[in-house]
């Protein structure tokens, strides 16, 4: 289970990258519904949760890391 | 320096002196920015960076540098061999001498751009020859060639082979800040001379260990367990030194103690390879400001090497000049440090008068004493370390650390009082109060760093902390803190010691001129008011 720590730094990446204003609510996003969430900010979203995360992230997984909840999950197996 | 610690610099950061630089990377360079930008704003200037288009580098290479623009290359090794590109696959076959030609043509293209700050990251090769000692041996020609041309090698590690393949990108996000930052630093460098005066910290750099704390015996500097690494440290020193690099220390300590390892013959360094050996109580930035116009040399050629992250910071903000490298705090960071700091000297030839600079300076230097000029306000870095100070009861459970610490500290130390177990729980019984205080900041865990002993009539009996967190204001916020509660203290039990100069500092500062023992008296609520400031600096807790 992903602490509330952990989840709100989580959100903060995911807003900060994707440059959606502060208050979006994020759990839901996903690649193909927000216009911003383009294959370089994907590099730099991944780039993010591993350095935050102190995870390392492989290109399979980054291909489906494309919502929220999927990131969220994948974070969850890898016990942050 | 992760995600979220950079956008929040570069957010609070406003103003700075710009920094226009050209990034120049054969991958994407897009996701460095926010972590250049923010690297440059801790430097306090305003990185404009500037790209080359993604896989433009060998083009680049072949045209003129345009010498009003600073340029900083990030080289991977397929660089100079594009064949040994990840992106392209392994090569059916690969030509060896062909190779090493276009290796070399590369290396001749750089070598037109001496203003150039180079960074070589030293990826691993996809296995191109039949035999893989070729292939080894072949990258490490790749890295002679950079280093050659006066690249500054980057750690291995922060090559990540996934984020390269998959985006072009060649650095993970665990290394990217820590590359952005060495990319900054090399656009920020002002000059290509070598620095000239290498001025160390002492204890937990030169030595391991406090040597206030510990004494000679209980510090390490010797080729065997934890003295290694400060053995290897002054043995580049003394090699510097040889090369006419001049050396000076400057130290949080007393003179008479700080001097009595370089008289024991025990190491590598004597007290003669120093040009001054400065131990005090005042900000550093002040002593190696003295000690540059003492010398007459300008504060650019200066390189500080620090353990203490806020030491680094203080003399960083008051002396931006100064190149400030941080001592490593763990051994597998410890070859990137010294790679650094040696690369800060280069030499080519080494004359007499090279040699003989040490003795020079030292004669320009007689007289030289440490001064009380002010440092930088270290506030806002102090604010970012994001500091946890909690305050435990020891009057209850275990007191075991607390004791430990009244008994064991030297320097900020009330009285110099030992006191056994059976006499704090007398004083406990009979109405006294034991604090303990622990601190966490970004950086890591402190531990517990400090105790308090109030006697049953209200006095401060002991009050110790440790030396590693000077310089982080703890003393005066948990005081402040203390002396905010119901039933503040009424005062301290004062005296000197032949060790407890900082405490001396501390408590004249907040209480005016004492005299070598007694009570000193404090006003409570004014010394809270005064010090709320220093309360706000940390996340108070009490368990």
């Amino acid at each position: 289970m992903m602490t509330d720590d952990a989840e709100s730094k989580l959100q903060e990446i995911v807003r900060a990258t994707l440059e959606l204003p502060p208050d979006a609510d994020v759990t839901g996003a996903r690649q193909l519904g927000v216009e911003s969430w383009d294959s370089l900010a994907h590099v730099s979203l991944m780039l993010a949760i591993e350095g935050e995360f102190a995870v390392s992230i492989d290109v399979a997984d980054q291909m489906q890391l494309t919502s929220y909840p999927a990131i969220r999950r994948y974070l969850e197996e890898r016990g942050v | 320096m992760n995600f979220l610690e950079a956008r929040r610099l570069v957010r609070r950061f406003q103003g700075g002196e710009p920094l226009p630089f050209l990034f120049a990377l054969s991958g994407i360079a897009e996701p460095f920015v926010l972590y250049l930008r923010a690297a440059a704003a801790q430097r306090g200037r305003a990185a404009e960076v500037r790209f080359l288009p993604f896989n433009t580098l060998a083009q680049t290479l072949r045209a003129d540098a345009d010498p009003t623009v600073t340029e900083v290359f990030l080289l991977l090794p397929w660089d100079f061999a594009p064949e040994a590109d990840w992106r392209s696959g392994v090569p059916e076959a690969a030509d060896h001498e062909a190779l090493r030609s276009r290796a070399a043509e590369t290396a001749s293209l750089l070598a037109r751009r001496p203003q150039a700050r180079l960074l070589f990251l030293p990826a691993p090769l996809p296995p191109l020859f039949p035999d893989p000692a070729r292939g080894a041996a072949f990258a490490r020609s790749l890295e002679s060639l950079a280093l050659g041309l006066g690249a500054r090698l980057l750690p291995a590690d922060a090559f990540a082979l996934g984020g390269y393949l998959s985006s072009g990108c060649p650095v993970g996000g665990n290394w990217i800040g820590r590359v952005a930052d060495a990319v900054v630093e090399a656009a920020a460098a002002a000059r290509a001379e070598p620095s000239k005066v290498l001025v160390t910290d002492l204890d937990n750099v030169l030595w391991s260990g406090l040597i206030a704390e510990e004494g000679p015996e209980g510090i390490a500097c010797e080729p065997s367990s934890r003295g290694y690494r400060h053995f290897v440290y002054q043995g580049l020193l003394r090699r510097l030194r040889r090369e006419g690099t001049v050396l000076a220390a400057v130290s949080r300590n007393d003179p008479d103690v700080v001097l009595a390892p370089f008289r024991s013959g025990r190491m590598l360094l004597r007290e003669e390879d120093f040009v001054a050996i400065i131990a005090g109580y005042h900000a550093k930035s002040a002593q190696i400001r003295e000690l540059a116009r003492r010398l007459n040399l300008g504060l650019d050629s200066f390189v500080f090497v620090d353990d203490n992250p806020v030491e680094v910071a203080e003399v960083s903000l008051a002396l931006p000049e100064v190149r400030c490298v941080t001592f490593p705090e763990h051994d597998d960071e410890l070859v990137a440090f010294l790679d650094r700091l040696a690369s800060l000297f280069p030499h080519r030839e080494i004359t007499a008068e090279d040699r003989e600079r040490t003795d020079m300076y030292r004669r320009r230097l007689e007289g030289f004493v440490a001064n009380d000029l002010q440092g930088a306000d270290v506030t806002r870095f102090l604010q970012d370390l994001k500091m946890t100070l909690t305050i435990h009861d020891r009057g209850r459970g275990d007191r075991t650390r607390a004791v430990q610490l009244i008994n064991k500290t030297n320097q900020f130390n009330l009285n110099g009082r030992r006191l056994t177990d059976e006499q704090v729980r007398a004083r406990l019984d009979a109405g006294g109060r034991l604090l303990g205080a622990t601190l966490a900041d970004r950086t890591g865990d402190h531990g517990e760093i400090l105790a308090c002993l109030v006697a049953p009539d209200g006095m401060i009996e002991s009050f110790v902390m440790s030396c590693r967190v000077f310089q982080r204001r703890v003393e005066y916020a948990f005081l402040a803190w203390l002396m905010a509660q119901p039933n503040p203290p009424t005062g301290l039990r004062w005296a000197s010691t032949p060790r407890n100069a900082p405490f001396h500092q501390f408590l004249s500062e907040v209480a005016g001129p004492l005299n070598g023992a007694g009570v000193v008296r404090v006003d409570a609520a004014a010394f809270a008011a005064r010090h709320a400031p220093d309360v706000a600096l940390f996340a108070l807790r009490q368990s």
